[in-house]
């Protein structure tokens, strides 16, 4: 018996053993290599075929280097990018639940003759605004043109306003075309189309798409920048209209309400202070809540007590990329577009389809608006979703923005993360690998840190 | 407390799926009413559209006097309980019960007083601090229905509610609906596919099938005269036998004549009654008979003058129920029918038997699943 029993676990063994071999080969053995790595001094150019310096043990003299050492400064600053960057996943888990919502609402019951009739009715107006715009704005045919500069009724400078007409007028077109494309897709397919549409960026390598935006993002000619060209012109004309304390009125006002607001959500909290630690975290909650309601507050009134200053110098769109501090923002608005209709939308979508119809009906009957059935239901019941995207994204935030920085910037200051500090220590300069395995070592630990947090607060909020 | 009156309601699902048809019905203040039926005839769908939860394709609901076609079901005045009880799973009992009221801003004191009232009502006060994971089925369905009694709304609506229960918790809570009914005297509306608890619970019963009502009426009733053979399908278990036949005159008398096997002299003393038998006579018909109106002996009711209500079976299954037993039997012609006729030992399994038909108790149907009953007695 004891003889089979042994002759079956070797069989197992056997079975498993392909796939064991692999990760002790490819993970097991290079992760706790690394880790000895990371105590030593070991730099490709000082040990390598020509030279014959052996590696020395170094103790944790890597590990001082980085967090206090020489290379503290890097460091931490390369740290603070990376945390900064992370901005974008509150931003962007809130966008893939407010999408799932959209997508999960139940279409209107419309039979098929009406649909038949939506989709014929966008693709109409489309096409009809689409010819409208581009008979409007597309100049007359290019010999006039030259005539009349021949003739000297124009100057060429004119007619490259006129060219840049037409681009813009292309671009008007083409967005047009989209949207009702788009429109027309919803109303044939339903959520379906839509489902696709937004899951369509992760479906394309990230490389492709980074290049893609950094096309959109090009200071000149960039789709983004001909969009908010003419919109900043009409902003910058609208407020050079108006008296400059307008400006500081409302800038007032506005941080003034807010302020107020923050305060009474403040007070509410401590005036309706249940006990324990349910009404502690009830509170901390509130007061969160009021501090990013002042932040943002704070941010518009300064917006508004400036606007008028800036416009006197005309307001122009920023160099996005290239300009250090849109650097930053330029990658996190792009990190949440590419990422909100992905794999975090379905999980939401997987997490509402979920949730049992009866209890908004219950929530309905109660007398819940569709506010509260959203706060008193869905959110409750989302809990864990929520808490599985927070932990995945948060480390995934920690690790990532290596390609971001490396394609779209070239690996710009501004836009450096650890995971870019190490690839540039290690296969760069000095290839200092003894280093580079201490930054992916001290990433690890924060990482690590990060989700046992993670878990400890999110535990308590889903486990009820 | 309301009256709950429908007229002409009915519920087209996706303009094409026909749910409920031409439902008229007058619900009277306080009136607990069951809505009974096979699955998918309708009865919740019917529930939800007074609750407010689906849209009314024709007709009105009126609640307390008012058509509430488009009020929002917060507004209906009215509470629901349903079948997998929808309590919030991440609030305590207390707040499930109070949130209801906290949503209607009712002033806080107010709300811990009802709370606490429903809770002592139904027992379970000791439960107010936990939450719904922790509790029983049974103990769920009780908060469920605090949830509703705490609103105090015009009118309960109840969809299966106790079709999650074990089956002796079922008739446990059955009592203490009926009895909580007897206290609150609220408007009550409860939907089930179990015709017991319908009998038991219903100050009245309404029948259905295929969204359209077939019979409403007292459960006594509407067990002693049904409509139609449907409703005496329906009601009642074992369910009513059916035996296939015309209507031939005897002298004076009419009798059913069922093959060679039954000639049944059917009772023909009330007026208007022979004249409708009369005018049936020589077409296809159906007799049915409740299993306990057949007898082994030809004593008292089950031997009218006149007889001819013998019935000669063969006998196959015997199921004892205490002080009663069930006898599956064997026409000559090889329908099953089923008798229940009081207990004794050593009932002979196997024979054929003669057995006796109270003609006080039988019902003549037209041919069909729903052909109208030609011999209702009069209330
Ligand atoms: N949302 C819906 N869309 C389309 N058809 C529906 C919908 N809900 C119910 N139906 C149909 O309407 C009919 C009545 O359904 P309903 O739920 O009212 O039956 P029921 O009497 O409550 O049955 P059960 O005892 O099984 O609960 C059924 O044929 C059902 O298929
Ligand atoms: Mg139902």
């Amino acid at each position: 018996m004891i003889g089979s029993a042994r002759k079956r676990l070797l069989i197992a063994l056997a079975f498993l053993l392909p796939n064991l071999l692999g990760f002790l080969v490819f993970t097991a053995g290079p992760v706790l290599f690394s880790l000895a790595m990371s105590f030593t001094d070991w730099a490709l150019t000082k040990h390598n075929s020509f030279s014959s310096t052996p590696v020395r043990f170094v103790g944790i003299e890597n590990y001082a280097r980085l967090l206090w050492g020489d290379e503290s400064g890097f460091f931490w600053n390369y740290f603070g990018n990376t945390v900064y960057l992370m901005i974008g996943i509150p931003i962007g888990i809130a966008g893939s639940l407010g999408l799932a919502l959209l997508l999960n609402a139940k279409s209107s019951p419309a039979g098929r003759g009406s649909k038949a009739w939506g989709v014929g009715v966008a693709l109409a107006v489309t096409a009809i605004s689409c010819f409208g715009v581009w008979m409007l704005t597309t100049p007359g045919p290019a010999p006039t043109e030259l005539t009349a500069v021949k003739s000297g009724e124009i100057g060429l400078t004119d007619l490259t306003v006129f060219q840049v007409d037409r681009a813009r007028s292309n671009a008007a077109v083409l967005a047009m075309a989209v949207l009702g494309a788009v429109v027309a897709g919803g109303m044939a397919f339903g959520s379906a189309f839509f489902r696709t549409l937004f899951y369509l960026p992760s479906l394309l390598a990230g490389v492709a798409m980074f290049l893609l935006w950094k096309t959109l993002y090009r200071p000149r000619g960039g789709l983004i920048n001909a969009g908010l060209e003419p919109l900043l012109n009409w902003i910058t004309h609208a407020t050079k209209q108006t008296p400059e304390w307008v400006w500081k009125a409302g800038a007032a006002g506005v941080f003034g309400l807010v302020a107020m607001l923050a305060g009474l959500t403040v007070v509410n909290g401590v005036r309706n202070l249940g006990s324990g630690v349910a009404g502690a975290a009830a509170l901390f909650g509130r007061v969160a809540w009021a501090a990013t309601l002042l932040a943002a507050g704070w941010g518009v009134a300064i917006v508004l007590w400036r606007v008028h200053g800036w416009a006197a110098d005309g307001l122009k769109p920023p160099d996005w990329l290239i300009d250090p501090t849109y650097a930053k923002p330029a990658l996190i608005v792009m990190g949440v577009w590419c990422g909100v209709g992905g794999g975090n939308m379905l999980l939401y979508l997987a997490g509402l389809s979920n949730v049992p119809p009866e209890l908004y009906e219950a929530a309905s009957i109660d007398g819940a608006s569709g506010w509260q059935r959203f706060k008193h239901v869905t959110w409750p019941q989302l809990a864990p979703t929520t808490f599985f995207i927070v932990i995945m994204s948060t480390i995934g935030g920690l690790q990532g923005g290596f390609e971001q920085a490396m394609v779209m910037t070239g690996g710009a200051a501004e836009t450096r993360v650890l995971a870019f500090y190490l690839y540039e220590r290690a296969f760069k300069g000095t290839f200092e690998l003894g280093l580079a395995s201490a930054i992916a070592w001290v990433m690890f630990a924060m990482i690590f840190a990060m989700t046992i947090v993670n878990f400890r607060l999110g535990s308590q909020m889903t486990n009820d | 407390m309301a009256q709950v009156v429908l007229r002409n309601v009915g519920k087209v699902y996706d303009r094409k799926v026909r749910a409920v048809e031409g439902f008229n019905l007058d619900i009277r203040d306080g009136e607990f009413v069951v809505f009974v039926g096979p699955s998918g005839c309708g009865k919740s769908t019917t529930l939800r559209m007074i609750a407010g939860l689906e849209d009314i394709t024709e007709g009105t609901v009126d609640i307390g006097g008012r058509v509430v076609n488009h009020v929002h079901p917060k507004d209906r005045d009215i509470a629901m309980v349903f079948q997998n009880y929808a309590l919030y799973p991440h609030m305590t009992v207390f707040k499930n019960l109070a949130f209801g009221l906290m949503l209607r801003k009712m002033p806080k004191e107010e709300i811990r007083r009802r709370v606490g009232e429903a809770a002592r009502l139904l027992g379970i006060e000791q439960l107010l601090e936990r939450k719904p994971k922790a509790l029983s089925g049974g103990q769920r369905q009780r908060v469920a229905l605090g949830r509703a009694i705490v609103r105090e709304p015009q009118v309960f609506l109840f969809d299966e509610p106790l079709s999650n229960l074990d089956a002796k918790l079922r008739v446990v809570t059955r009592t203490e609906l009926k009895n909580l009914h007897q206290r609150l005297r609220t408007t009550t509306i409860y939907v089930t596919h179990d015709q017991e608890e319908a009998m038991t619970l219903g100050d009245r019963i309404v029948v259905m099938s295929n969204g359209r009502i077939q019979q409403v009426d007292t459960p006594l009733n509407v067990y002693r005269r049904p409509v139609n053979r449907f409703v005496a399908a329906f009601l009642g278990s074992p369910p009513m036998n059916f035996v296939e036949g015309t209507i031939a005159r005897e002298g004076q008398r009419p009798v059913f004549v069922g093959g060679d096997w039954l000639r049944l002299a059917l009772p023909a003393d009330q007026p208007g009654v022979a004249a409708d038998l009369a005018r049936h006579e020589g077409r296809p018909l159906v007799l049915g008979f409740r299993p306990n109106a057949m007898s082994e002996h030809a004593a008292g009711k089950f031997a009218p003058p006149g007889g001819g209500n013998a019935l000669r079976l063969a006998t196959t299954v015997v199921e004892p129920l205490g002080d009663k037993i069930d006898v599956s039997c064997q026409t000559p012609a090889g329908q099953r029918l089923i008798a229940r006729i009081d207990a004794r030992d050593n009932f002979p399994a196997g024979q054929t038997i003669e057995f006796f038909l109270d003609p006080e108790h039988v019902h003549v149907f037209e041919p069909g699943e729903f052909g109208p009953n030609i011999l209702r007695p009069p209330a």
